[in-house]
């Protein structure tokens, strides 16, 4: 495998995307592997508002797993392969944004738009390079900012500005790190009141990062790759499987100009 | 520009706006909570709206326990019947019985469980009902319309 900071442009930007994005996509192994193969086969569950094929386990098995082959990239990063890949990563993940049993995490939501991003940027390979890097990071600014526009619109409800949403899934449901170090330390009046902080602080940032497709790159990057790893570490490290593959893409995009 | 790069810059733009829509019109937060209640009518319909992100939206509320409750329980006016656990969920709400190991845990018993869902959003407030039929072969959920 080549040093990446010798390796041509366009090759490094897929290696660094395809790393982030399946990093991931297979962060919560140790939930989706006993899930996906024990759990949902032990105890099935039968909903009629789902047709038969998108309950089936295999299904969701086989598009859990068949991404993990993106890797031959980093061995083979051809233009056929990256193709191949790309397609592989957006089929995979749209079934699971729609099967029974995985529809309802996000992560599956931003690994498809993000997977759309890359396979965008591998059709068009051809394409000068002044190309490829303005719309790249356009198309990935927008990718970005639809997520967290989202996030954000959502969020404007009392449930939300007043810290109640917050306070009951961090503190008083949560047993991650931080909710248990807070539920030790601070009365509940206090948590109340740092849930909201925390709240308002969660709805700016998202705020901020939705504004991506109207402000600067460089700007986004910077702002961006402080941002996301910094609500993943504020509030639980499993939303790091949805924003791992927009940080790719913020690091890809930027890995452009360094040669 | 391509017409791959034009398609796409139209989607993204569409899917914009129709986030952008849903915080003012009642009927596409309906549609949004449809979404995550798993009610929309048309399973198609459903599958084109998953794909707009929704991550940590509305305050989505559920109550899961064997006993029917009334509104007033729902409400916080009464108290909850032993047995009926509650929760608030990021997003949608019936996960918190499904999405999780050991199922055979949340439900120890078999027989009837009766699952409330109350999604809230800038003060408009949808409720569902379902039950879970808890059997040895498996889970069936009932839609309770």
């Amino acid at each position: 495998m080549m040093d990446i900071k010798n390796m041509p442009p366009k090759v490094r930007v897929v290696y660094i995307f395809v790393s982030f994005w399946l990093l991931g996509w297979f962060i919560k192994a140790a939930f989706f592997f006993p899930y996906l193969f024990r759990e949902i086969t032990q105890t099935p569950l039968t909903n009629d508002f789902f047709p038969t094929l998108w309950t089936e386990p295999l299904l969701a098995q086989g598009a859990y797993v068949l991404p993990a082959l993106a890797m031959v990239i980093f061995f083979r990063p051809s233009v056929f392969i990256c193709r191949m890949v790309a397609m592989v990563m957006v089929s995979c993940a749209a079934i699971l944004v729609l099967h029974q049993d995985t529809c309802n995490d996000a992560m599956f939501v931003t690994s498809f738009w993000s997977a759309v991003w890359f396979l965008w940027l591998v059709v068009n390979w051809e394409k000068g390079d002044d190309y490829l890097v303005t719309h790249s990071r356009r198309i990935g600014q927008w990718v970005i900012g639809v997520v967290f526009w989202a996030g954000f619109v959502g969020k404007l409800t009392p449930e939300y500005w007043s810290g109640e949403v917050f306070y009951n899934i961090f503190f008083v449901q949560n047993n991650e790190w931080l909710g248990v170090w807070l539920n030790t330390h601070l009365s509940v009046h206090q948590a109340h009141v740092f849930a909201a902080v925390i709240s308002g602080f969660v709805i700016f940032a998202e705020f901020f990062i939705s504004l991506a497709p109207f402000l600067p790159f460089p700007l986004i990057a910077r702002w961006g790759l402080i941002l996301l790893p910094a609500i993943a570490l504020f509030s639980t490290w499993k939303i790091f499987s949805v924003v791992s593959c927009l940080i790719g893409i913020l690091l890809a995009c930027r890995s452009w100009k360094k040669i | 520009m391509s017409k791959s790069t034009r398609y796409l810059y139209a989607v993204l733009g569409i899917v914009w706006l129709w986030i952008s829509a849903a915080a003012v019109v009642p009927s596409l937060g309906r549609i949004a909570v449809d979404k995550m209640h798993l009610q929309t009518p048309v399973f198609l319909n459903w599958a084109m709206v998953q794909f707009i992100p929704s991550m940590y939206n509305f305050g989505n509320q559920i109550w899961i326990g064997p006993a029917a409750l009334t509104t007033d329980m729902i409400e916080g006016r009464q108290p909850l019947p032993p047995g009926t656990k509650h929760f608030w969920v990021n997003h949608y709400p019936l996960r918190q019985t499904y999405f999780r190991l050991r199922r055979d845990l949340l439900f120890k018993q078999y027989g009837t469980f009766y699952i409330y869902l109350k999604s809230s959003y800038r003060g408009i407030v949808w409720v569902q009902t379902y039950r879970m039929q808890v059997t040895p072969e498996g889970w069936t959920l009932v839609d309770e319309k």
